[in-house]
């Protein structure tokens, strides 16, 4: 997945022209690749975090509900909901 | 010429000149100071003048005995004649008592002097112990004489001495005690006053005007300064929980919550449960950001919402007991009795992450919109942005949202609709905007 830095403008946040670095996941888990030392840090700090998400409890036949679960660091689920929230950081993975 | 030019020329070369000249002349002082240096003389122009060489008139009032001038002589005789005339007085005293009132007063003149001298640090000492350092006027009553009328002013300032914690000049032994301690109370201070007035009121003039007689006259500004009464001491504050309990109802009657008469009809018709809860007018007023549009139709489609009571979960409804699910929170849908039901704790405090509220009424509206089955199922825009974001080209809010177009759906209208009323949204509505034009543009046009 590569990186890019999310630009203001006046039709809301684009992701930048450039991209800022790549990012996986692999059996080793997560492996980054950003040149900025300082962007490098935050990102692996993001991805260090326990993620608080929503799980959907019930059908659209039964009830319709939800409950709240952790993700831990490790997972591949916690990976996409870490590149999901990198709006937070305003980047953006594609 | 121009003759203000002249003039200021003028002007400018007479003050180079001083300045030229001055400079010569400071150079030839130093040049002759370091000749007598050399040559051992000593400099006179910096010794000081001898005072004795200063004439009398010079010296004016200054006491010739300090500085050793000529009339320091005549003085030291002067005095001692005076010293020698006044120990024969007193040896003629025991003779010639009646004498005294002859005698020159230019010879008695020092005595009195002396006597007024000495007497002197006995009144600073009486100013001392009595910390006043200004003597009280003089009443007509001494000016006359009259040793009666002169009490008078004493016990007035005993009076205003038990009013006041300073002790007045001549005021007898007691009334000097009162006026050293204070009056802890304003009892005692009203007591000693009163004692004092009765000793007054004996003595046939009429009493003087007391501060309390005159209190009345002042102005507040100057009541606030009057202590006549005594010393103020500030009453314990006795503090109510049960009058902070009675007025917090008071206070979540903000008027943000304020609904059009229309909506809040509608509203009654909509919400069940009891409305003497706090947080009842609160959800009315959630629910009146879907407008009378949304509103109208989840009344005709039979739908209800349902505050729980406080601290009741959603597991105490008896179709969610047996859901098989322990962890449910905040707010549930139930399609087949279109019911939605919502606890208190996610509307009387901010919820985290997300609205219930508007989540959960945002499946009643999709599943009143349908019929049967849910609209959002069957829309072509929702479905379409649906798939737009499962193939990337726009995002999910987070992983619940993509589980189904209705899921889908519901996360959009909530994050259209919350304003700051929960922390740490998942997904706000500038992120919608940025993220999912085309949902943001069909939510906004639903609601329109």
């Amino acid at each position: 997945m590569i990186l890019y830095r999310l630009r203001s403008t006046r039709e809301g946040r684009k992701r930048d022209e450039f991209p800022s670095g790549e990012i996986f996941f692999d059996e080793n888990g997560l492996r980054l690749d950003v040149p900025d030392r300082t962007l490098s840090k935050s990102i692996s700090k993001h991805f260090q975090e326990n993620f608080r998400v929503r799980a959907v409890r019930g059908t659209t036949e039964t009830f319709l509900s939800h409950a709240w679960i952790s993700l831990e660091p490790g997972s591949e689920q916690h990976f996409d909901e870490g590149l999901r929230q990198l709006v937070r950081l305003n980047l953006v993975a594609e | 010429m121009d003759p203000i030019y002249i003039q200021v020329n003028q002007t400018r070369v007479s003050e180079f000149t001083q300045k030229t000249g001055d400079a010569l002349s400071s150079t030839r002082s130093k040049e002759a100071k370091a000749k007598a240096e050399r040559t051992g003389e000593v400099d006179k122009s910096a010794m000081s003048t001898d005072s004795s060489a200063m004439s009398e008139d010079m010296l004016g009032n200054m006491d010739p005995d300090d500085y050793g001038g000529s009339g320091a002589k005549q003085f030291a005789q002067m005095w001692k004649e005076q010293l020698e005339d006044v120990e024969r007085d007193k040896e003629r005293d025991p003779e010639e008592g009646e004498d005294e009132d002859d005698e020159p007063e230019d010879k008695t003149a020092p005595n009195k002097e002396e006597s007024e001298i000495e007497g002197a640090p006995v009144d600073g000492e009486s100013e001392v112990e009595g910390t006043r350092l200004t003597p009280p006027p003089p009443t007509s009553a001494e000016v006359a004489g009259d040793p009666e009328k002169s009490r008078e002013p004493a016990q007035a300032a005993a009076n205003e001495q038990a009013e006041r914690p300073v002790a007045p000049e001549k005021a007898p032994a007691p009334a000097k005690e009162a006026a050293v301690t204070p009056p802890t109370s304003a009892g005692e201070a009203k007591a000693q006053a009163n004692e004092k007035f009765n000793a007054s009121r004996t003595s046939p003039v009429t009493p003087p005007k007391t501060r309390d007689a005159a209190a009345g006259k002042k102005s507040s500004l100057g009541s606030l300064l009057d202590f006549s009464s005594g010393y103020r001491i500030a009453e314990e504050a006795h503090w109510d929980p049960e009058a902070v309990e009675e007025a917090l109802p008071e206070e979540s009657e903000t008027p943000e919550e304020a609904v059009p008469e229309v909506i809040s009809i509608l509203l009654e018709r909509l919400i069940s449960g009891d409305s003497s809860q706090p947080g009842f007018r609160k959800l009315g007023g959630l629910l009146a950001r879907f407008g009378r549009r949304v509103l109208q139709q989840c009344i005709e489609a039979q739908a209800k919402v349902y505050l729980l009571p406080p601290g009741e979960p959603l597991l105490a409804h008896p179709q969610l007991a047996n859901c098989g699910f322990s962890d449910l929170q905040g707010a549930a849908y139930l399609p087949d009795l279109r019911l939605c039901l919502v606890e208190d704790d996610c509307v009387s405090q901010a919820p985290r992450g997300f609205h219930p509220v508007f989540y959960y009424f945002a499946h009643l509206w999709d599943h009143a919109m349908g019929g049967e089955n849910f609209a959002s199922s069957k829309s072509a825009a929702v479905n379409a942005s649906y798939q737009v974001c499962l193939e990337g080209g726009h995002r999910f809010g987070d992983l619940m949202s993509s589980h189904s177009p209705a899921h889908y759906f519901a996360q959009a209208v909530e994050s259209y609709l919350t304003e700051n009323d929960c922390f740490e949204p998942l997904w706000t509505r500038q992120d919608l905007y940025d993220f999912d034009r085309s949902i943001y543009d069909y939510i906004e046009y639903l609601l329109r």
